[in-house]
């Protein structure tokens, strides 16, 4: 899992700073940003590997920038980490096609699970056979 | 099925070059990968499954946070199993779509009962409140208005910000989602509760202003206070229950001093309305098993002059004659005394000549509530007095009369209230409701042990602080070490009528945890709180729809409330199987009605997903290799992924070559002992299974149809095997998953059939059920159907549980026909339970 690029997209700046050090600890290399918007905007610059999406945002919400990932990078995996159990937005994300709806607290043990489990998968998908 | 079978057990073909056999290679691991995420998904449902039954059981209350998550996650799970079985299927069950969208409309629309919103007019001056108001008005003020008619000049100015703001403030969907946010993240833990309620107030002052229409309404109705620009005046601020029942919850008074501004009002009736987050309140809920919204809140603002005293009264309790009353007093929420109060173990008391006033209105006052003599009619006056003696009442509650709740306790000395033979018990203190009641005792020191207290025990206190008031909603009695009879607390045990008494220092010390005791109180006897020799269900004496707690442990919240009766209502979505036997012809997707069913078929479907992807792999020849093995039957492996240890050429592979460790485990449980062969038959035996050969065509083995007609299959990887064997006529399935991640282990085995009558073929499911559940499985028998499993652990355990299960696999062989025969069943069971025990205990396996 060392060295998968994980985007962290979260409005409450400080939950994402940390979240983006303790993946850091982990051998993955994170980055942050605040928004959806913004999120889209670092994916035309750069590439990630695994994007840790935010529901609740101010301005374009967390199922809005999955939509547009969806169809900018289909082959992305997004794992929505949610503090918010509400079924009809969880089902609403599952549809658009993330990979996993997390509800916080989680803790990153799972979230790592998830990361792995997602890199692995795109990685097979591709034909990478069993490298990734 | 058939076809399949063909497929599967074929010759294998030959000449596959080496480039395609590795795509093939990866596409089969990227398929197993794709199982695995359905096993997870899989294995997250069934344990949200199971903790929903277990809180469901359980005593202990939960929020709606916990039914939003189980759900959330149930249909996160689900929808990822179903995901995951699609593509394993190249989208063949997209047909599950239409009956899991209808079980999700079914889980949203029980989730949205129990909140009623609130209509009416956003503020009333206390001379427009009456009874229409029932629904936004607590009762203390409504009961106002008979005071009101005869005697206006006991009326204070004031006004109520109604249950209809309160619940247009709280309706702001934004401030749902932060409250549920936080609540959720809370998790049930009342350690969490108060940093939680603290983060929630913090967040509604900061972040929700009043609605406009409400500020714009109470700035209006300031304009009409001059006296607020005035020194000399206070401003009281009550946040009240709209509900009766609600009326145990007492929160804490705001006095603002004159002169004070809007924008201060404003920011005290803020703060009062997220008092509804105060820890107190959000437990209080909790317990009661109501939804926050269902507990709507007003808020009364009464301005007084001058005042100097204040206090409660209402007439002696344990008497009919309308003469004797109680007056109790306290000092000033407000301006501070300028005439000084006479102590007494009251609390404090007013000086003679203004005493005298305050009584005399007071006397003027209860009686236009029709009060005593008429029983069941009583009631207590708040009020508040200035200096000279002028009276302001400030809300009245009803009281129950202990003549028609208990016998008289007149009479009733040390010998008749069944204290325990010569125990020792502790006298004196302050009696604040008359009545004997028994119970266990239960000390409350934090809100953890709130949360915690039993419905229908006896509630024990350092102090009688208000904080504690709520309680007295699901004591059967109480005691203290310290209050007042005029305390908010000493109040709320008269209004719900509780043996209480105060001021008894040695209680709190005394009376340990689940200590039978009895409580007896009275005004005109010395108190005494004497050890029970039994505790009887003292519930019985609260209003719980008539539950009877006998022989049970006490719940800690209402079973009849709201949250209780919802997760009732969505158990049959959740956790209930309508979904019939994978065999049965009903067995289809447009049957599925509960998350279990969606799960049971989408597991079914995806396994055989799973044997059909084995017969499509041709890289290493034929899918299916026969094992070579000493045991006298024919089994066939599929290797998913990583199940060999190298290439294995040609239609056979050695047990050696084989790395599934929980094959291997399984494998050894089989091996260990030799079969002994069919037990002796009694004749009973022998002829039930004579007539059930006759009679059930699936034990015919010219039969194409049925699972009993498979072959003994193996799907293997390192860390997975799934078995579908036939041994004589019973079938097994075995699926057990042995991930690296403790979460990520299961095995579920399935024991079903057998040759004699289906009464010996369920008992041998119960024998059977009983050995596994010495081994820590979970058993579940449904017909002559056994299913076990076992979750979450060690990997050593799994290993031990799985020679466990090969054992019972070749060792159960046609014991359904000894299932008459007791004695001959109980030397089998001593005989398999010792070789279990023994095979269970080995060492790990060893294998490269």
């Amino acid at each position: 899992m060392d060295g998968n690029r994980i985007l962290i997209v979260d409005d409450e700046t400080e939950a994402g700073e940390i979240l983006s050090l303790r993946l850091a600890r982990r051998g993955l290399i994170p980055a942050y940003v605040p928004s959806g918007e913004a999120a889209l905007e670092y994916l035309k610059q750069s590439p990630a590997d695994v994007v840790l999406l935010d529901i609740k945002m101010p301005g374009m919400d967390g199922l809005e920038t999955l939509r547009r990932m969806r169809e900018g990078y289909p082959e992305l995996p997004v794992v929505i980490l949610s503090g918010h159990a509400d079924m009809d937005s969880a089902a609403r994300g599952m549809e658009l096609g993330a990979f996993f709806y997390l509800m916080k607290p989680v803790n990153l043990e799972d979230i790592c699970h998830k990361i792995e489990d997602a890199r692995r998968q795109t990685s097979l998908d591709n034909g990478n056979g069993r490298k990734g | 099925m058939a076809s399949l079978l063909k497929r599967l057990f074929g010759r294998e073909k030959s000449g596959a070059s080496s480039a395609p056999e590795a795509a093939g290679d990866d596409a089969f691991a990227a398929r197993f990968h794709r199982f695995r995420l359905f096993l997870s998904a899989y294995l997250d449902a069934y344990s949200e499954m199971m903790t929903f039954e277990e809180r469901l059981a359980d005593e202990r209350p939960f929020g709606m946070p916990f039914l939003c998550l189980c759900t959330t996650r149930l249909t996160v799970a689900s929808m990822q199993c179903m995901l995951q079985l699609n593509t394993l299927a190249g989208g063949r069950f997209t047909r599950l779509n239409e009956p899991f969208s209808k079980l999700r409309a079914d889980v949203q629309s029980i989730l949205a009962k129990g909140v009623t919103p609130l209509c009416g007019p956003l503020l009333l001056p206390y001379n427009a409140v009456d009874d229409t108001h029932e629904a936004i008005v607590s009762s203390n003020l409504r009961k106002l208005k008979a005071i009101r008619d005869a005697h206006p000049e006991f009326m204070p100015r004031g006004f109520v910000v109604t249950g209809a703001a309160w619940w247009g403030y709280f309706n702001n969907p934004d401030m749902h989602d932060e409250i549920d946010r936080i609540m959720v993240i809370s998790q049930d833990d009342p350690a969490s509760y108060a940093e939680a309620a603290a983060t929630i107030r913090e967040r509604i002052a900061a972040s929700f202003p009043l609605p406009e229409e409400l500020e714009q309404a109470v700035r209006e109705v300031l304009a009409g206070y001059p006296e607020l620009d005035m020194p000399g005046y206070s401003l009281l601020l009550r946040c009240l229950p709209v509900r009766t029942e609600h009326g145990a919850l007492v929160m804490p008074e705001q006095v603002l001093h004159t002169p004070v501004d809007a924008k201060s009002v404003l920011a005290a009736i803020r703060a009062s309305l997220a008092m509804a987050y105060r820890p107190r309140a959000i437990i209080y809920r909790l317990k009661r098993g109501i939804r926050d919204r269902a507990m709507p809140m007003c808020i009364a603002l009464t301005l007084i002059p001058e005042v100097h005293a204040c206090g409660s009264a209402h007439r002696k309790l344990e008497t009919l004659n309308p003469e004797e009353l109680f007056l109790h007093v306290r000092r000033s929420f407000a301006t501070p005394l300028s005439v000084p109060l006479q102590a007494s173990d009251e609390g404090a008391s007013l000086p003679d000549e203004v005493a005298a006033r305050v009584e005399a209105q007071v006397r003027a006052a209860l009686a236009c509530l029709a009060d005593a003599p008429v029983r069941g009619n009583r009631h207590e006056i708040f009020w508040a007095a200035s200096q000279s003696g002028r009276l302001y009442v400030l809300g009245v509650s009803a009281l129950p009369d202990p003549a028609l709740e208990e016998p008289p306790l007149r009479g009733q000395d040390s010998s008749g209230a069944s204290p325990g033979n010569g125990a020792l018990c502790l006298e004196g203190g302050l009696s604040t409701y008359p009545g004997s009641v028994g119970g266990r005792a239960f000390p409350v020191r934090n809100f953890s042990d709130a949360l915690s207290f039993p419905i229908g025990d006896i509630l024990v206190l350092q102090r009688a602080s208000p904080r504690w008031s709520f309680l007295l909603d699901f004591a059967a009695g109480a005691v203290a070490g310290d209050g007042t009879g005029n305390g908010m607390f000493a109040r709320t045990a008269r209004r719900y009528g509780r043996p209480t008494i105060l001021r008894q220092p040695e209680a709190f010390a005394a009376l340990g945890q689940g200590e039978p005791v009895r409580i007896i109180a009275s005004a005109d006897h010395t108190p005494r709180i004497c050890p029970a020799p039994w505790a009887e269900p003292a519930g019985a004496a609260l209003p719980l729809d008539g539950a009877d707690w006998k022989g049970h442990t006490a719940p800690q919240w209402l079973p009849s409330g709201d949250l209780a009766e919802m997760a009732r209502e969505l158990a049959p979505k959740v956790v209930t199987l309508t979904l019939p036997d994978s065999d049965d012809v009903d067995f289809r997707a447009e049957n599925c009605r509960t998350f279990h069913d969606i799960l049971s078929y989408c597991h079914v479907n995806a396994v055989q997903e799973m044997f059909r992807a084995g017969t499509a792999r041709k890289s290493v020849g034929a899918p299916a290799k026969q094992l070579v093995c000493d045991v006298p039957k024919q089994f066939w492996i599929i290797n998913l992924d990583d199940g060999f240890l190298d290439k294995v050429p040609g239609p056979v592979v050695r047990l050696e070559q084989i790395t599934s460790l929980p094959m291997r485990a399984l494998w050894e449980g089989f091996t260990d002992k030799p079969w002994e062969g069919p037990p002796q038959l009694d004749a009973k035996g022998f002829l039930s299974v004579l007539f059930e050969a006759s009679a059930n065509p699936s034990l015919d083995p010219a039969s194409q149809s049925t699972q009993y007609t498979e072959k003994n299959v193996f799907l293997i990887a390192r860390c997975f095997c799934s078995m579908r064997c036939r041994f004589g006529f019973h079938f097994l399935s075995m699926d057990c998953l042995l991930g690296e991640r403790e979460r990520e282990r299961f095995i579920i085995f399935q024991f079903k059939g057998g040759a004699a009558n289906l009464a010996r073929r369920i008992r041998r499911v119960h024998f059977v059920a009983e050995l596994l559940a010495q081994f820590d499985f979970a058993t579940e028998i449904v017909g002559d159907t056994l299913t076990a499993r076992l979750e979450a652990g060690e990997e050593k355990d799994f290993v031990s549980a799985l020679r466990v299960l090969g054992y019972i696999t070749m060792h159960t062989r046609q014991l359904d026909m000894i299932m008459g025969d007791e004695q001959a069943l109980a030397v089998r069971r001593f005989q398999m339970l010792e070789d279990m025990l023994a095979l269970a205990a080995r060492p790990p396996l060893q294998f490269s």
